[in-house]
């Protein structure tokens, strides 16, 4: 195949003068700047990019972002090695190397395949009924080195890390367009704000979508705003950045990573954010709908596809057929058909599809309304799909007749989920909302409210001027009480959806609810047979949700399943309990207590110079909350508290010319320092604490 | 029947087989799944059933975590006592049992607790074809890992204290340990130097759901009536006796109620009416995303408490620390958790590039001398089992077991003679810190 | 991650402060006249409650004072500091 065989000839917000290398699965490679690991496979047309967890089923591409539950990667060799990314969060850089996990020797070739012929062995928690005779012991090796998905580094990590502090008056959460309404009025009415976003680039899904807002195209809007909050002095912009853990009294832990610039720079910085108010502006994660062989490579996100398009100017498919309960996925549909791809059909579950329909019709797309999918075809890559006629309320079907649709690309849509995980970490309520078919948070909390998707209204009008309205009022319950402006407007697009989670059942053949764990509809159905009903014994049981994507695509298809399945409503089964943290997160920038091991010694000490200068505004920082009496006193407190602990460390680390060690050797504990100039390591502390407690 | 000697100590009587009773559940084996997947898997019966309460019983067990759920396993299948009914206050293994980072082990200092974990960890080798439900208990070995001379002076009494009480146990050099642990850091450098380690080959871990789930389906089986989303409100006196429990689910009676819920032990006292030395702490745990296996024991380091296990999935199950201030919120919290991967670290540095998946919090039940209370309460009717603290999972089958014993007979078994309240009043506490004061 | 109000210092984070224990918690006497049980409710009995209980902080790597909170322990909200020998602060339910 040649390069970028799937690359569109033109569009895309990817640099076509930048090209960059790289390998898969020991294959090279061409992508350019601008590009994720995952768009550049797709745009050199390579579908099988991973292999399920336990059947090692092929799996290709399936979503765009952090829901991404198929194509797992390691990137580096040695000590550089880093286990169990996606490829759709890994940027591509010039020699980038990857290799799916969990396979051998390839994602497309695997030698554990035939593990899918024992499938029907292996319904879920067949290990409790089993391998007891004569010992677990016997089974427990073969179990545990077939499980795991990468390898893990086993030489000392050489990245630098490190952790700020921070406080504001609003913390926003998401850089889409509620994200950026909220920054935008906050920043507006006076308050100190800090905005994060965990893409390279801000916008959220206005990247991809396309919207009219303020009488621009969207991505126009985008870039104002963000010259105006980059151009405010109380602004503070943070990309790259997850806010994984919302902890309590409002502490927002976020991990920010830098660019891949020099080998030297900090990999990644933990900040721990105390914030007045929080408005959380995640957004919301398209859900899949559930029906037979809905595993197959080619079978992805109507979003996603909508993404590589757009986004990245590759095209998920020649033939795309979509599946949908919602309106948005019209959009993408049209999106697609833009770009030169057939679009055989949209299969709309719903009835009477509206007005969406109607206009896609004019645009020559064929709707079929009131059609669902039967099942996929193809083994490998998708080849077609099997429509028929649901009954009203799409509970069964309404007759025999089976349409086979013939494409390569499956795009789907159930819906959206919204993105309320740090919400309900902080002990936030959901609610049911049948009429957008998702758990939404019931009530905002005093210090924490959620706009736009992350609040259930998925239109893009909604979206604006409910984050500008949270951001003013948050910033307003901090006194800053400016003039905000006038509220962005976008052209209003229909975000209509129906609950629809899965197609009617087909007993013979697997339904897959969680991809990474390979959980079928027959295991959630497995679980109620026996008499497991609470959601978090099926959780636990069957797996779904426990996979490194932590559920966001399959969580609430399980829900959704598992209330049909005991005959409750979708709130009587309620959530499983929410836990930290929403995103993976490193375990070196947790501790921040790199570098462990010892190094060259010239390396060590640059590393060291380079810790000291990043830490000196986190000092400040400290100094101002001991010290709240105003700028004299922060410089003086600074002098006295900082500088000695600094001098004496430096003069220290001019004899450092062998490896030590000394507790100070640490730079964290010369944070503890800087902190309490007698105070012991954090560690030491804790330990010291823990024994005199017993 | 089959008699289990315990060293120096007494003979106990246990492990009976269950197959003939369990007639009511199909007994698992691969044979049965291999029949089970030609119809598509659609004939397995029920784990256990979903009985409505009914108004009386002998025994009321409050709390279907593990400790309550043996309980009930052991009244019903030693003493023949199978009126009982488990309540729970959500999903069964929701407490700490389903919280846990799922050591079990028996290396413990003093003869009362060393003998009582033995025992446990005893019923544990033969657990999962007792109850025909695979507990995956995984004697890896937990090795304990000493840094500085004191901490081996340390672990030497530790060891000889364990030989003495029967307790397999065995003193490594730090060879020996680096070959345990290959990935241990063993630099000149490390702040924390390895110079050796104490080793239980019999320690490891087990699977914590599969812990509950087996005994609910066996003591099911033996007719006790395991009701779930039934929270206990408050008690039904009859002068100065306890008689019943008010739930959510109406009014139960049973002469006997016993006690069983950790974490929340003080706040059912309070209702009845008397209070106890505990106090609940949120324990943490961490665990990563699942890697191919790194790790084949449960390693513990002495100068920062934090140990790690790696799960059969490929997760590395980390914890080590508890939020040093009393709280019911089950919630992950920050500095615990900096300080433990601080820790973790200085031990594994490569493990650095790992990433953290999910943390929680469970309550558990801390008394002041690390050791379980298995007695009866001030006021009479009330039977409890609590303070097991940071580290009751690999007690579950011996608290279920002597607990039933109390129970039924009134008296202590005679392994945990010295768990009673008592002992706080006469000093005749068995002062655990060094082997249960961490936090598992 | 507590943010404890210290009547000294303002608002600073968990790691700086520890915990002392319930209040009030009155110390049995005279020596002789106590009894065992008297004895061990004083130093091992504790309310333990879940919701609002006041307790004593000391910030520890602050102005190493000790105070009084008044803390739900199911909810984390704290919802009153005092200095020491302060009227101790009412629990609002
Ligand atoms: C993070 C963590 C790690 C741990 N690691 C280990 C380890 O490695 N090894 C080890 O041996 N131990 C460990 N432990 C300790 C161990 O988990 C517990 O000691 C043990 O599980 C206690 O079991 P239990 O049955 O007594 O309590 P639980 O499992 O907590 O069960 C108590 C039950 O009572 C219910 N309940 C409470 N109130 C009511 C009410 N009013 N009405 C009805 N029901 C009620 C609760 O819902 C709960 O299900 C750990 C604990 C935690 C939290
Ligand atoms: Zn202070």
């Amino acid at each position: 195949m040649s390069a970028n065989a799937w690359r569109l000839d033109s569009g895309g917000r990817i640099d076509r003068t930048q090209r960059l290398s790289f390998r898969f699965d020991g294959s090279a490679y061409q992508g350019f700047a601008g590009d994720t690991l995952a768009s550049a496979l797709l745009a050199n047309g390579v579908r099988i990019a991973g292999r399920s967890f336990k059947l090692h089923r092929p799996r290709g591409l399936f979503g765009s972002w952090c829901e991404e539950p198929n194509t797992i990667v390691q990137i580096g060799r040695g000590a550089d090695l880093v286990p169990n990314l996606k490829a759709t969060q890994v940027e591509l850089f010039d020699g980038l190397d990857a290799r799916s996990v969990n396979c051998w020797p390839s994602a497309r070739l695997d030698v554990f395949a035939p593990l899918q012929l024992l499938a029907g062995l292996m319904p879920a928690g067949f290990y409790y009924k089993t391998f007891m005779w004569p010992n677990w012991h016997w089974f427990e090796p073969l179990v545990r080195r077939a499980a795991g998905l990468g390898v893990a580094p086993t030489l000392p990590d050489p990245d630098r890390y490190e952790e700020r502090y921070e406080h504001c008056d609003v913390l926003v959460i998401g850089g889409g367009p509620a994200g950026l309404a909220a920054a935008l009025a906050a920043t507006r009415a006076g308050a100190r704000i800090v905005l994060v976003d965990d893409r390279p680039v801000l916008g959220g899904a206005l990247q991809w979508e396309e919207h009219i807002i303020d009488g621009q195209p969207a991505l126009h809007w985008v870039s104002a705003v963000e010259s105006e909050l980059r151009a405010a002095a109380r602004t503070r912009v943070l990309q790259r950045t997850t806010a994984f853990g919302c902890y309590d009294h409002n502490l927002v832990a976020l991990c920010e990573r830098s660019e891949r610039t020099s080998p030297t720079a900090v990999r990644e910085r933990l900040w721990h954010v105390r914030a007045a108010q929080v408005v959380l502006a995640t957004g919301a994660i398209e859900r899949p709908v559930v029906f037979p062989n809905n595993d197959v490579p080619g079978v992805m996100l109507a979003s996603a596809a909508m993404n590589y398009a757009v986004q990245y100017a590759v095209r998920p498919g020649q033939r795309a057929v979509f599946v949908t309960s919602c309106d948005s996925a019209y959009d993408a549909a049209e999106a697609l058909r833009a770009r030169g791809i057939t679009v055989v059909a949209i299969v709309d579950v719903r009835g009477e599809p509206g007005d969406s329909a109607t206009s896609a019709a004019r645009a020559g797309i064929p709707v079929m309304a009131g059609y669902g999918p039967a099942r996929v075809h193809g083994a490998r890559v998708t080849r077609g799909i099997e429509v028929r006629p649901l009954e009203q309320g799409a509970k069964s079907w309404r007759s025999d007749h089976v349409q086979r649709l013939d494409c390569d690309v499956l795009c789907v849509s159930g819906g959206w989920t919204p993105s309320v995980h740090l919400f309900s970490q902080v002990g936030g309520r959901l609610r049911y909302a049948p009429e957008r078919a998702a758990l939404v948070p019931a009530a905002d909390l005093s210090t924490i409210r959620c706009a736009g998707s992350a609040s259930g209204s998925f239109a893009v009008q909604d979206c604006l001027s409910e984050g500008f309205a949270a951001g003013r009022e948050a910033a307003h319950l901090t006194g800053a009480a400016a003039e905000c402006g006038v509220t962005p407007a976008a052209l209003a697009k229909h975000a209509g959806v129906a609950p629809f989670w899965a197609s009617p059942r087909d007993r013979r053949r697997k339904a897959w609810v969680d991809l990474q764990n390979d959980v079928t509809r027959g295991d959630l159905e497995l679980a109620v047979r026996e008499n497991l009903h609470s959601i978090e014994h099926v959780k636990r049981y069957t797996t779904a949700g426990m996979a490194v994507d932590q559920g966001k695509t399959s969580n609430m298809n399980a829900l959704a399943l598992l209330a049909e399945l005991t005959g409750r409503r979708i709130p009587d089964v309620g959530t499983t309990d929410p836990r930290n943290v929403s995103r993976p997160a490193r375990w070196s920038v947790l501790s921040s207590a790199a570098p462990h091991a010892p190094r060259p010694l010239a390396h060590r000490a640059r590393r060291r110079v380079g810790r000291l200068r990043g830490l000196e505004a986190s000092r400040l920082v400290r100094c101002a909350r001991r010290f709240p009496g105003g700028a004299r006193q922060i410089r003086e407190a600074r002098r006295a508290d900082c500088g000695k602990p600094f001098r004496w460390f430096a003069a220290r680390q001019n004899r450092s010319t062998r490896p030590r060690r000394s507790r100070f050797s640490k730079p964290h504990v010369l944070q503890q320092h800087a902190h309490s100039r007698r105070g012991p390591s954090p560690l030491r502390h804790h330990a010291q604490r823990a024994r005199d407690h017993y | 029947m089959r008699r289990l000697w315990l060293p120096n100590y007494t003979y106990v009587y246990t492990m009976t087989h269950i197959r003939t009773e369990q007639s009511a559940a199909m007994r698992f084996s691969a044979l049965a799944l291999a029949r089970n997947a030609a119809s598509f898997h659609e004939n397995w019966p029920q784990l256990w059933r979903s009985p409505t309460p009914q108004s009386r019983y002998d025994v009321i067990i409050v709390g279907g975590g593990g400790h309550g759920l043996a309980t009930a396993y052991y009244l019903a299948k030693e003493h023949g006592i199978s009126k009982v009914a488990v309540i729970e206050r959500g999903w069964l293994g929701g407490g700490n049992t389903g919280r846990n980072t799922t050591v079990v082990r028996s290396n413990y200092f003093y003869p009362e607790s060393a003998h009582f974990y033995d025992f446990a960890l005893r019923l544990y080798e033969g657990l999962s074809r007792e109850l025909g439900f695979n507990v995956m208990l995984s004697q890896r070995g937990m090795l304990t890992i000493g840094h500085s001379a004191h901490h081996l002076e340390l672990l030497a009494r530790w060891v000889n204290a364990l030989q003495l009480n029967g307790v397999d146990g065995e003193l490594l050099n730090a060879d020996q340990v680096r070959e345990w642990l290959p990935l241990l850091n063993n630099s000149a450098a490390a702040r924390y130097p390895l110079r050796g380690g104490l080793l239980q080959r019999r320690g490891g871990i087990a699977r914590h759901d599969a812990v509950a789930w087996g005994y609910a389906r066996a003591a099911d089986a033996l007719g006790v009536d395991v009701i779930q989303n039934c929270e206990v409100l408050g008690f039904i006196r009859d002068g100065e006796r306890i008689v019943g429990v008010e739930t959510t689910q109406g009014q139960l009676r049973a002469p006997k109620i016993a006690l069983a819920v950790a974490g929340h032990s003080s706040v059912l006292a309070a209702k009845a009416g008397f209070r106890l030395p505990v106090t609940s702490y949120a324990l943490q745990a961490f665990v990563t995303e699942p890697v191919k296996p790194v790790l084949s024991c449960v390693a513990l380091s002495m100068a920062t408490g934090v140990y790690l296990s790696q799960s059969d999935k490929g997760e590395l199950v980390v914890g080590g620390g508890l939020d040093l201030y009393p709280s019911y919120a089950q919630r992950g919290n920050l500095p615990t958790l900096q300080g433990v991967v601080a820790g973790l670290l200085e031990l594994f540095p490569c493990f650095s590039r790992l990433r953290l998946l999910r943390q929680w919090a469970g309550i558990v039940d801390v008394v002041h001398d690390s050791t379980p209370i298995i007695d009866k309460a001030p006021v009479s009717g009330i039977y409890l089992n609590c303070g097991w603290g940071t580290g009751g999972f690999k007690a579950i089958p011996g608290g279920g077991f002597v607990f039933a014993h109390l129970l039924a007979t009134d008296r202590p078994h005679k392994l945990a003679e010295g768990f009673t309240l008592k002992r706080f009043a006469s000093g005749a506490l068995i002062d655990e810190a060094a082997a249960a004061g961490i936090s598992h | 991650m507590l943010r404890i109000p210290c009547p000294w210092c303002g608002p600073r984070d968990e790691p700086e402060f520890r915990w002392g224990g319930e209040v009030p918690l009155v110390r049995p006497g005279p020596p002789q006249a106590v009894t065992e049980s008297a004895w061990a409710e004083y130093l091992f009995m504790r309310d333990n409650p879940k919701g609002l209980v006041r307790e004593r902080w000391l910030h520890t790597l602050g102005c190493r004072q000790w105070f009084i909170v008044v803390r739900n322990t199911a909810t984390h909200e704290i919802q009153a500091t005092s200095a020491l020998g302060d009227p101790l602060p009412e629990i609002r339910p």
